[in-house]
This record gives structure tokens, C-alpha cells and sequence, in this order.
């Protein structure tokens, strides 16, 4: 039944549209979002279990920071551990640390076995108690009411023969022979040494607390061992510090801007080409101006700031691996058509189009028609893993390269994406990629204080907008950054 | 692809696909839903109830054709649906025309605009203006359309020639009157 007539008048109604009211949408987004109500519920309890996951990998790492790359290698010989008062005097600097914070623990010692001191007792029971739960021979020697032998006792050796829970009182210990661990209250460098404390220790004490040198006492010894086994002498024990760990907190400013696909550019693939007059017509009930060209404008260069926490692990001399997570802030300038103004009714440079969601149906018309700028803004949490590599590790001055991945959550956003191939612009953080995955690579230079100073280029592998929306903007950046550890923030803090 | 995309991105619940899926096809398709009522109000009801049949149907979709038709066919029957459960639709709907009307072969020119025309179609009696936009427009046969309506054939025939004839009258009421008006100008 198909006339001519109905032919002219089907002809006509192919191109007929007509905006619907915000409130449709809304509508079918409230029902869309109940059903997705469960599934987000869902998703949010991972997230929070990845959270606590991470934080407690990050604490873990933390504790491994304090045992690994400070704490001694636990085998010990005697010849090792009986050292003279000369070898201490040697090495007194690198113990009076630990001596000193030990020193104020020990506030008062007995001098006797058979003394009672319930305060100093205390104290020393806290530290003792720590070191007696893993020493089984100091354990079965103090139950035994026998001394065991210097340098016999050696952490994380024959735990078995301790139950679980089994402590040892001072008062059951009538002597306490060794003082194997320090608190973790201790500092770093003082963690690293394991002082073998015998009776008479007392003459330590003094003789720390008078600033002197420590001499040995009789009996006493102290015992300092080495991280690796091969640097480890039998006459001259020394103390090899190999830090593994390194936390940072790196800054970077630099400059962005988004690259886009082949679609912008192109004569053939104007948005004139793309943009059926009839959105024209019938959406913003403007007739669109023929003279006019529609290619949509690039967006201008932008700058790119941002501020992470930067964990690194140090494999060898030369390669080490790092991990960071921090905040990027992203932002440039993109220009928008009189026609955009027209239906917004928008000012030069006063670009106020309403929240991320309201702002649809807007057509974007460029070439001479350009007098608007939207500043375009983005925050991201952005997470990087990578490998350096450091090319000269002997030098004081050690220069590196480094590479690595990225992927960025965004968490707010205003950015302006043109959609060519439907003749659209959308300032909606809904058409904006939630996830974007990059890479990075860079080079710079770490000084003898380990501060680090380096040049950085980052380009996004997704798009910034869905991969459903063309042009497909790609962002990258150039930035110079600094990298302090933490070890130096807190070295300052303590002179402080 | 980039449709295809789109489509993958709205079966796994991206609320940004599925608000943009919507922003592309929703002014086209209230147009369709728009030509069907008598209100504005009626055709963003139907609207959004095709749309959320839409998205939970978007899974059926072949695509075989293209997806813009697919979702026009889904507001067509929408409307259909609506106007069946609607008294002030459905009063109108079911009103017998025994009659028959010869078909008409005129085939006037069109002068006015898209939406003269469209408010010409919504102007036409519920029954009338629900068979021209069925068989006139949207091409289905007859025998589909008195299936989709629950009418018999001959009434629908009946019912679509008016129809026809009701709307050529008064395109060429508007035609004559612009004519008129020019012709006394030029007095």
C-alpha cells in the first residue's frame, strides 16, 4: 500500500526527532540504577578488601624494611661473637646508638643475679621476654638456672622447644644472660645490632651513659654480624647495611596534551560530513550554516601535575623495580562553536554549561565560529609500576633510566569530548574512561643522598573517552620530577 | 564497530554507554513516540518505557540490521502497548468503520514543514492517525497491523483510506490557503 505519497511522507519522518526532557533520562537511569544497586553493593566490598589487602602488604613490606634490609644475618660463631675490648672500642660508634637507646631501658640493673629490682626487671623482661620466646637454649639454660654460653644463643634457632604462649618471667630467669633483640622502638641503626649482654653489664651502661666509650665487661660481649654471609670475618665482624627498600614521595609538573586519532584533520572527515543537518533542525531548531566549517577544533597543550608515594626495591646494584600511588591532576583548554554558545547562551570565555550531565544535545561547530574555551579538568589516582635501571652504580652521582606501566582511576573530571561521527559534544564525566592504562619512561639522576632528579614522558594507551566516542583522545606529558626519600625526610626530622 | 562497541560497553551495565546510547537515539525516537499520542507528556512515557526495553533486551539484538531500526521498531510496539492499555486511546481505537472507502490515487505536493506535518498525523482521530502512521510509515502490512491492533482487516482498510483521504484534504486546505494568501499579496 505504498504510494507515492506515503513515500514523500516517510521520507520526511526519517529525520524527525525532537529533544526529550532531562527527566527521561533520569527516569530510566533511576531504573537501570536499581538494578544495578546489587551488583555496585558488590563491587564496593571488593574494593574495600583490595584496600585492606593492600594496606596490609604495604605494613608487611613495612616490618620486612625494618628486619631485611637492616637486620643482621642470624649465624654467628663464637669466634665471631667473643670479641675483645679493643674490637668494641674499634666499633664502639656504631654501637653507642644502640647502647644508648638499650641504656635507657636498663635504667637500673641488678648487680647480682639474686637482687631484686622489679622496676629495672621490668624493663629489661619486656626486651628479654621478646628474645627469650625464640631461644630455646636460653630457655632450658634459665629454666635450669644455668648461664648459657655467650654467643650460643642464636635468633630463630631451635624455636620448636618453646611451646606457644610459654613465657619466662624475670624472676624465673635469676639471670638474664642475653639481650638478643632490641625494641622495635629502637632506631634503625640501632636495630641492626644484637647486644650479648652478660653479668656486669652494668659497666655499659655507665659507661654510655657517660658519653665514654663502652668497655667490655667481663663476660660481656657484643656481637654485631653481617647481612651476607661471604662478608662475614672471623677477626673483624663487620656491619653491611643493604638497603632494599626505599620509599620515596615523588613530585612531577610537566606539560599535556591529547592526541587524537586520525579522524580530526581530515577534510574528508569533517564533522560537516558527519553531522546530518537534521540534528540541526530539529534539536537546537537552527538551521546549520553551510559557509561554515564543522572540523572540530584539537584542544590546546595543558600541564599535568601530580604527587606519589613511590616504593622501590632494590634487586641488585644496577636493577631495582618500584611501585607508586599518588594523585594526577590533568588539565588543558579546548575551543567551542558560536552555535554551542548560541544554544547555551554562553559568554566569551564564561563557559558555565551546568554539571557533568546536563550538558547533551550540544553541537559543536568550528572553524570561524571558535570564540568559546572550556578548561577541561581531570583528577586521577594513578598507580605506576616500572623497572630502573642505573647506569653507573659506583658513581656517586648515579644516573638511570627507567620504564614502566600505569593505570589511572579517574576520580572527578569536566572535559570536553567531541564525538565527530555523530556531531556531538559531550561535558559529561559519563563518556570519560573510568580506567586508563599507560606507560612511562624516563631518566634522571639520583645523588649521593639518594634525592632524584629526572625527566619523565607518559602517553595513555585507552583513550580518554570511552572507545565508543571519536575522536579517540590519547593523553600524554612530558614532566620533570623529584624523587626525596623518606629515609632523609626522617634523618632531618630527627636532627630536628 | 564503533556501534558494536557501544552495544558490548551497554550489556555490561556502563551506565556511560548505556547514557549515550540513549543520547544518540532518543530525539529520533521521540519523534516516533511522538506521532503516535496526542501529547508530549504520552510520548516521553513511551519512550522511556522502550528505552528500559531497550536495555534489557539489547542482548536479543542480532545485528542483523541496524540498530536504529531495531530500537524504532521497539518504540512502535511500546506505543502500540501503550495506546492498547490507555482508555483515551483505546476508547477511540476500537471503533468500528464498516464502511469502505475508495482508495484514493492523489498524490499532492508536500509545502509545509516537518512538523506541520507531524501535528497534521496527530491531529487525525486515535484510530486514524495510530493505522497511517502503521501502514503509511513505518511500512508494516495490513494483515500485521490488524494483528498488532486486534482489528479486523477490513475495518483497518477502511480506517487507513480515511485516513489518507482526511490527511491529502487538509494538505490541500494548507496548500490553497498559502496560495491564496500569496495571490492576494501580489493584489
Amino acid at each position: 500500500m505504498q504510494g507515492e505519497f506515503e513515500k514523500k511522507i516517510q521520507e520526511r519522518m526519517q529525520t524527525f526527532g525532537m529533544p526529550p526532557s532531562p527527566q527521561v533520562w533520569e527516569e530510566v537511569n533511576a531504573v537501570l540504577g536499581k538494578r544495578k544497586h546489587r551488583r555496585v553493593f558488590i563491587g564496593w566490598w571488593i574494593l574495600l578488601g583490595l584496600v585492606v589487602a593492600t594496606g596490609g602488604i604495604l605494613l608487611y613490606n613495612k616490618e620486612t624494611v625494618l628486619r631485611n634490609g637492616l637486620e643482621l644475618q642470624p649465624a654467628i660463631n663464637n669466634d665471631t661473637a667473643h670479641t675483645n675490648n679493643n674490637s668494641l672500642a674499634k666499633k664502639s660508634a656504631a654501637d653507642t646508638s644502640l647502647l644508648n637507646a638499650t641504656a635507657k631501658q636498663l635504667t637500673t640493673s641488678p648487680s647480682t643475679p639474686s637482687q631484686k629490682n622489679t622496676g629495672a626487671s621490668q624493663t629489661i623482661s619486656s626486651i628479654y621476654n621478646r628474645t627469650i620466646k625464640h631461644t630455646s637454649k636460653a630457655v632450658a639454660a634459665t629454666k635450669q638456672g644455668n648461664m648459657p654460653q655467650a654467643g650460643s644463643i642464636v635468633p630463630g634457632k631451635n624455636q620448636s622447644s618453646l611451646k606457644n604462649g610459654e613465657d619466662i618471667t624475670p624472676q624465673q630467669v635469676k639471670e638474664p644472660p642475653v639481650i638478643a633483640e632490641t625494641s622495635s622502638n629502637l632506631p634503625l641503626a640501632s636495630a641492626q645490632q644484637q647486644l650479648t649482654r652478660a653479668p656486669g653489664d652494668d659497666q655499659i651502661k655507665n659507661d654510655v651513659q657517660s658519653g665514654q666509650q663502652p668497655s667490655a665487661p667481663a663476660g660481656a660481649q657484643v656481637t654485631t654480624q653481617a647481612q651476607s654471609p661471604e662478608k662475614q670475618t672471623n677477626t673483624s665482624p663487620k656491619t653491611t647495611i643493604l638497603r632494599r627498600h626505599e620509599w620515596f614521595l615523588r613530585l612531577s609538573a610537566g606539560v599535556m596534551q591529547t592526541r587524537q586519532n586520525s579522524l580530526l584533520g581530515s577534510g574528508d572527515k569533517s564533522l560537516a560530513a558527519a553531522t546530518p543537518q537534521m540534528n540541526y533542525a530539529n534539536i537546537l531548531a537552527l538551521t546549520a550554516p553551510a559557509a561554515i566549517k564543522y572540523d572540530i577544533q584539537s584542544p590546546g597543550a595543558g600541564f599535568a601535575l601530580s604527587a606519589s608515594f613511590v616504593y622501590q626495591y632494590k634487586l641488585s646494584s644496577q636493577w631495582q623495580v618500584y611501585g607508586s600511588l599518588g594523585a594526577v591532576f590533568l588539565a588543558n583548554t579546548q575551543k567551542t562553536g558560536a552555535l554551542y554558545d548560541q544554544a547555551f547562551n554562553l559568554n566569551n570565555g564564561l563557559f558555565s554549561g551546568g554539571s557533568n550531565s546536563n550538558v547533551q544535545y550540544t553541537y559543536y561547530q568550528g572553524g570561524e565560529g571558535n570564540t568559546n574555551t572550556v578548561i577541561n579538568k581531570a583528577w586521577q589516582l594513578q598507580a605506576q609500576a616500572g623497572v630502573n635501571y642505573i647506569i653507573n652504580p659506583r658513581a656517586k652521582t648515579k644516573f638511570f633510566v627507567d620504564a614502566g606501566l600505569s593505570g589511572a582511576w579517574m576520580l572527578s573530571s569536566r572535559w570536553l569530548i567531541p564525538d565527530a561521527r555523530y556531531g556531538k559534544l559531550y561535558y559529561n564525566k559519563q563518556v570519560l574512561n573510568n580506567t586508563i592504562i599507560g606507560w612511562q619512561a624516563g631518566t634522571g639522576m639520583q645523588f649521593k643522598n639518594n634525592i632524584k632528579l629526572g625527566i619523565g614522558y607518559q602517553q595513555s594507551f585507552t583513550s580518554l573517552a570511552k572507545s565508543y566516542v571519536e575522536p579517540r583522545l590519547k593523553w600524554e606529558n612530558v614532566n620533570i620530577y623529584t624523587a626525596v626519600p623518606f629515609s632523609l625526610i626522617a634523618s632531618k626530622k630527627q636532627k630536628h | 564497530m564503533q556501534e558494536k562497541d557501544l552495544i558490548r560497553e551497554c550489556l555490561n551495565g556502563d551506565r556511560g554507554a548505556q547514557q549515550l546510547l540513549y543520547t544518540r537515539y532518543a530525539d529520533v525516537m521521540l519523534g516516533v513516540c511522538y506521532r503516535y499520542t496526542k501529547s508530549l507528556a504520552d510520548a516521553e512515557d513511551i519512550l522511556q518505557e522502550g528505552f528500559i526495553k531497550v536495555y534489557t533486551k539489547l542482548h536479543q539484538f542480532k545485528h542483523n540490521g541496524e540498530l536504529g531500526a531495531w530500537i524504532r521498531r521497539i518504540m512502535v510496539n511500546t506505543a502500540i502497548t501503550y495506546i492498547n492499555k490507555h482508555n483515551r486511546y483505546k476508547r477511540e481505537l476500537q471503533v468500528d468503520d464498516i464502511a469502505v472507502h475508495p482508495v484514493s490515487d492523489e498524490n499532492p505536493e508536500i509545502t509545509i514543514d516537518t512538523k506541520q506535518l507531524v501535528e497534521l498525523i496527530r491531529e487525525l482521530p486515535v484510530s486514524y492517525q495510530t493505522v497511517f502512521n502503521l501502514v503509511g510509515i513505518e511500512g508494516f502490512s495490513h494483515v500485521e497491523v490488524s494483528k498488532m491492533l486486534n482489528i479486523n482487516e477490513n475495518t483497518l482498510r477502511s480506517q487507513y483510506n480515511r485516513a489518507r483521504t482526511m490527511l491529502i484534504s487538509r494538505l490541500k486546505k494548507i496548500s490553497n490557503a498559502s496560495e491564496n494568501q500569496a495571490y492576494a499579496g501580489r493584489i
